[in-house]
Formats: C-alpha cells, structure tokens, sequence
C-alpha cells in the first residue's frame, strides 16, 4: 500500500511537464525513502533521474516497493484536472493496476478523485556513480532557459566552455554566431541571481540544444540551476527541489566536428 | 448501370446487336426471374422416361442431383462456371430465329422486337456425364458406423433386393427407376463385382469385399492413366511432386543419379526452384485440383467401354522428361488418380480404408518405390530450401511462410494497432526529440553501467 500526501501538487505538476517531453511511458519506482524514476529519451543520449525524498510529502507511508508504470501524457491529463495549491494524495495498492489520485482544494472543499490505468514497462536501470565534475555552475535557471533559446535560433549546438574566466555559451550556424559569457557574479540582495564557478581543470564541450531547450521545461520547479561538466562524460543538469529532492537530466555532449 | 443492361437477365437485353442499334438501349428491363434458367448439356438418345432426380451423394451423402435413364445409367452433372474475373453469359435464343436470320429478314425483326429469348446471369453450364452406379450403390453396401468409436456392424450378406431397398431409403425419388428392369439388373451386376456372393437358396446374397472394392477402384484409376491423366493434375500433382529441387553445382555432382546430373545441367529451366514448389501433398491437394477436372471424373466413372471420347492428351513431348526412376512417374499417376476417385466418390469411413489397403504391403500394386522417391525428394527439397534460405536474400517469403500468411497478416494488424496506440501516447516533445540529430552523441548506456 502506497500513500503519499502532498501539500503542492503544483511539485508532481511541472515535475510531469517537464519529463513528459522527453519520455514516453515510465516507472515511478516507490519505496519507503520516497519516489524515484529513472528513464531515457527514445534515442537513449539523455537520461532524466527524479528523486522525490519521503520528507516532501507529509504524510508518506509506502509497505512495500513498487513500481507504477505510467504514461506521462496520460498523468499529464489527470495532473491538469488539479490546481497548483491543491493538496495531491496518490495512492496505490501493493500490486496496483490503477493509481489513485485525490485533489483538495483546502478553499472550498473540493474533492476530486481519479484513477489512472497502469501499465507495465520493461525498463533497465543505470547505475550512475557519483562524479567529481571538472567544473560545476550554478546559476539561476531563467537565465540557463534564456541562454539555450536564444543560441538555439542560431544552431543545433552549443559549445560549453568553462575556464577561470567564466563559462562561455557558444554556437554558430549558417545565419552567423554568437556567444553568452558568464562570470561569476554575487547579489547580496537577490541571492538566487547568484552565478557561481566551480573549477578543477577547464573544460569544453559540445551539447545538442533541442535537449537542453527540453531540459529548461524544469525551469519552473527550481529559481536556480547546476550544471557539471567534465571532458568525456554527460552533462548533469539539476534542479533542486525541496527537501533533498532533485531533477536531473544527463546529456551525452557531441563528440567529433559535424557541425 | 449501364454494365447492368448487358449482364441483367432482363428480356429486353436479350435483342441482338441489329436490333439494339434500331430500338436503341431504352427499353426496360424485365424483373429478374425467380426460377432462372439453367443450361444442361444431356447425353444424345436418352428415354423420354429419364429424369433429373435427387440421390445421395457417395461422398458428402448428401443430396445432389442426378440424370436418371431407365433404360441406360446413370449421369451425374458436371457444372462449368465461368471465371469470376470475366462474367459471361448465355444467350438463349429460338433456334428458328437464328436459322431464318439470312433468308427471312423482314420477319427476324419484327420477331426481335418482341422479347423472345433470354440471358442467363452467368455462364455454368451443366454436363451430364455417365457415372458407374456401383458409386451409389457404394453407401447401401458399405454403411457408416453408427457413431466413431463403434465397430462397424458385422457384415452380413444380404441379398440384392435388400441394398436395392436400402438405397431406395436414402434416396426415395429413385425407387420408381428401381422398378425397371435394366437399371436393377445394371445395379445388381455392378454389387456383384465387389462383393462376395453366396447362393441361398434361389437367391443370391451378397456382402460387400473391401479388396474386391479397391481392385475395382484400381482398375479405374489405370483406365484413368492409361489416357493421361488431365494436363493441369499432370503438371500439379506428377510434375511438381517428382520436381528435383535445383541445389548448389556441388550438390548436383553429388547426386545419386548420373543421369539426373546431365539433365540437371541441360535443362536448366525444366524445373522450378524448390521454394516456388509448393510440397505436393498428393493426397491433401487432390480434392482441389481435381474438382475442376471433368475428363478424369468421366474417365473415373463411366465403365462401360463405349466410353465417347477420350480425354485430350497432353503432347508429352513438348514437356520436359520428368526425372524419376522408372516408373516412378507411372506410379503416382495411379495413386493421384485413385486418390481423386477417392475424394470424389467414395464416402470417408471407406476411403480411408481403401487407402490403407492400398498403401499396405498386401495390395496388387507396390508404391515402395514411388514412396522413398517421394521420401528422398522431400529430404532434397528441405535441403535446397535451408540453403536458399541461407544463401538467397532478395526471396525474402519461403515457402513455409506462404502457408501462414493469414497470421502474419493479422500480426501486422497488431502490430499496426498498438502503434497507433502507442502514437497517441506520445508527447509534442517527444515527437520533435526523435527529429534531433544524435551523430556524435553516445548512448547512455556508455556511460553508465547497468545495475
């Protein structure tokens, strides 16, 4: 038995919008430290990876682990039927068929109830170990989102360069090229401005900007965004959530020149 | 519509050319009749007293209908339908309009203008054709057992007058025929060539011999061959089934037969690739090839040795020699004859046994020989089938998957639909993700290991 209660259901609302784009069907993987799902797009060169802890919802009760496969433009449907401040309880039997999803609105005591069919996935889990990233920048995700739309007018793909300098954002297609440069900046007042670089050794890498366009859909769950690079591995984007929740997306950078 | 005024069995349209061309395509048709007219070719001199009646059929025993002539035999039909890719049709037409056509002009068309002949909806034509009536007497003789898991009764003999009786039950409209003379004396000479007979007293009872049965049958089927057998069940059933199956050039030098090798190799295209041949089961496609074929079936059946014209007989010169041991050839003609005679006029539960009988090592003719060709054929044919499976890549169909095309089509179905499904559970992002170019891009899977 699965109940998991929370406050916000405005969390699992854009948590779903944003992975409902790059995945199709998917696992939420429940057991007693909270949800968790690991999946891949179709062309298996990004991986998306959602924990959402136990402590994010109140209450959150789960006997035994399951697994609930899902369609994600269906959750989408249902998920839509809910407003941002309402409270979301899922819940779910031991071997489900259905998820349960209730609504309340704490305003006017309205209770809606829906179940969603489920289904069952094949899915292989990747391991993946903890890295320590050549250069990891926080900056607030806005301007991640601006960034990527912006050089996306241009190209297909940007070049992410960090060195003590700051990390510069670079692209160039057949109407011309461009650049956006950031250093790292500190605002006393507003600390989610905050640019931050940390550096071991500099790094360049070429990423697809449809992905990372894709990736930014995230950009309303967090006011800021990290992302870890080192030569050789797939960029981490992550999205912090409450609690040590996170969303992160993984993206295997272009290698070889074809641009 | 138009097509209609031309097939429709209307009277109107029944108007030759002349007259159409006069009246013009105007008139209106008339209702479709609801007892149309059907084309019967009967045998020439037949009684005035013979009928068209219903019996059982030997084989489905069920009701079909048969040309009876006291005085002569019996004639079962034979339809002749037209392909349905090329609807035809019969004109009827009072034979004196036609035959005063040339001399008596004036009147044809004032006759033409009124309706006088008719056009059948299709073009079957019916044929009378002689049947051995030891056929029908067949189910009196040999009755089904009650139920499958029963014996057969204990055969008793019987005298003629009690099958006669018999046969008068299953078929009731033929008991005023059984009251004339030649149709039960030719009845009871035909039960008394396979059967065995005993005098009691002044009668003469009979009980049926299974083996005197399958000498009959035998005797027919040679008859059946002795003027070859129908040009299409020749190429089908002999042809295709003695088929060599084309292997590799290493294959063929390792052949038993030297003299196979030598035609192998100047005759290349004598004969089809294995995977066209279809393995001819003589006895599962028989009833299919056979039905279309007449000139066997009258062969087949008519005993008696006025028998009109001999079937047309293929110029077996033109066609390649068919590479088999001797005899081979001449033994499969037989048994795919039998077998026709078999499906098509004996009962089942009788057939069955006949073709035990004659596959036994008891029966009059050996088929040994033509069974391990058949057996060493097949061995050969799976052979050039596995290697063309290997080594042919643009025949992407073989011939076992042919027979199971309905299921593969149905899968495809499946197939289609859960994609279709699957289509609709696809987001907006999702779908413009699969357009992203991914050169250059690792999978995941590179990077992280499996768990």
């Amino acid at each position: 038995m699965l109940e998991a209660r929370l406050e916000q259901a405005d969390v699992l609302k854009k948590v779903v919008d944003a992975i409902k784009d790059l995945v199709q069907d998917c696992n939420f993987d429940c057991n007693d430290s909270g949800v968790a799902l690991q999946a891949m797009d179709n062309s298996h060169v990004a991986l998306v990876s959602m924990m959402l802890k136990a402590e994010t919802f109140s209450p959150y009760r789960c006997d035994r682990n399951v697994a609930l496969g899902v369609n994600l433009t269906s959750l989408t449907k249902v998920l839509r039927a809910a407003q941002n401040e309402d409270i979301l309880t899922i819940k779910a039997e031991d071997a489900p068929d259905v998820l349960n999803l209730v609504f309340e609105s704490s305003e006017n005591d309205r209770l809606s109830e829906y179940d969603l069919k489920l289904m069952d996935i094949d899915q292989e889990h990747l391991g993946i170990p903890d890295t320590e990233y050549a250069a990891t920048i926080t900056m607030p995700s806005t301007e991640f989102k601006r960034i990527c739309m912006d050089l996306m007018a241009l190209s297909e793909s940007v070049s992410i360069e960090a060195s003590k300098d700051g990390v510069k954002f670079s692209c160039s297609g057949d109407i011309g090229n461009g650049a956006v440069t950031l250093r790292s900046h500190n605002n006393v007042e507003k600390p989610e401005l905050n640019v931050e670089i940390e550096l071991t050794e500099p790094v360049s890498l070429t990423f697809s900007l449809k992905y990372l366009v894709n990736f930014c859909k995230a950009s309303g769950l967090s006011k800021s965004v990290k992302l870890c690079l080192s030569n050789e591995v797939p960029l981490l984007v992550e999205y912090a959530l409450a609690g040590s929740s996170y969303l992160r997306f993984y993206l295997a950078p272009k290698i070889g020149d074809d641009e | 519509m138009k097509t209609r005024a031309t097939k429709g069995s209307g009277k109107s349209a029944t108007e030759t050319p002349e007259s159409s061309k006069s009246t013009g395509p105007k008139i209106p048709l008339g209702a479709d009749s609801a007892n149309p007219l059907q084309l019967f070719i009967l045998p020439e001199g037949i009684s005035n007293e013979a009928r068209i009646i219903t019996l059982q059929n030997p084989r489905s025993l069920e009701e079909s209908r048969y040309l009876v002539c006291p005085e002569r035999e019996f004639y079962e039909f034979k339809a002749f339908t037209e392909p349905k890719t090329t609807p035809r049709s019969w004109l009827l037409s009072e034979a004196e309009i036609l035959g005063k056509y040339e001399t008596v002009e004036a009147e044809f068309v004032k006759k033409s203008t009124e309706p006088t002949g008719y056009v059948t909806r299709n073009a079957t034509l019916f044929i009378a054709t002689p049947i051995d009536s030891l056929f029908l007497i067949l189910p009196a003789l040999a009755p089904l057992p009650p139920s499958k898991n029963t014996e057969l009764p204990k055969k008793l003999f019987l005298s003629g007058d009690d099958y006669l009786e018999k046969l008068g039950f299953t078929s009731p409209q033929l008991n005023s025929f059984l009251r004339a003379e030649p149709i039960r004396a030719g009845l009871e000479k035909r039960i008394a060539t396979v059967c065995d007979r005993v005098e009691g007293g002044d009668e003469t009872m009979y009980r049926l011999n299974e083996e005197k049965l399958l000498d009959e049958m035998l005797k027919k089927a040679k008859k059946i061959i002795s003027s070859g057998l129908p040009a299409s069940m020749e190429e089908k059933l002999v042809r295709k089934a003695l088929d060599v199956p084309i292997l590799g050039i290493t294959r063929e030098q390792s052949l038993l037969n030297g003299d196979e090798v030598d035609t192998d190799l100047t005759q290349p295209g004598s004969r089809t690739p294995a995977a066209d041949t279809p393995d001819t089961q003589t006895t599962s496609s028989t009833d299919i090839a056979a039905s279309s074929f007449s000139e066997a079936s009258s062969a087949a059946t008519s005993f008696t040795e006025d028998f009109m014209a001999p079937p047309p007989i293929q110029n077996l010169k033109t066609l390649p020699i068919i590479n088999a041991p001797d005899g081979v050839a001449d033994l499969l003609r037989l048994r795919t004859a039998f077998f026709f005679i078999c499906s098509n006029y004996i009962a089942p539960h009788l057939s069955e046994t006949l073709k035990k009988m004659l596959s036994s090592s008891k029966s009059a003719v050996d088929f040994s020989p033509l069974d391990s060709h058949l057996a060493y054929l097949a061995k050969m044919r799976q052979e050039a089938a596995s290697m063309r499976s290997i080594a042919d890549f643009s025949r992407k169909r073989s011939m076992i998957e042919d027979e199971d095309s309905e299921t593969r089509a149905e899968k495809k179905r499946k197939k289609e639909e859960e994609e279709k499904r699957k289509k609709a559970g696809e987001s907006q992002g999702v779908k413009k993700l699969k357009k992203v170019n991914v050169t250059g891009m690792k999978k995941m899977s590179d990077f992280f290991k499996k768990k």
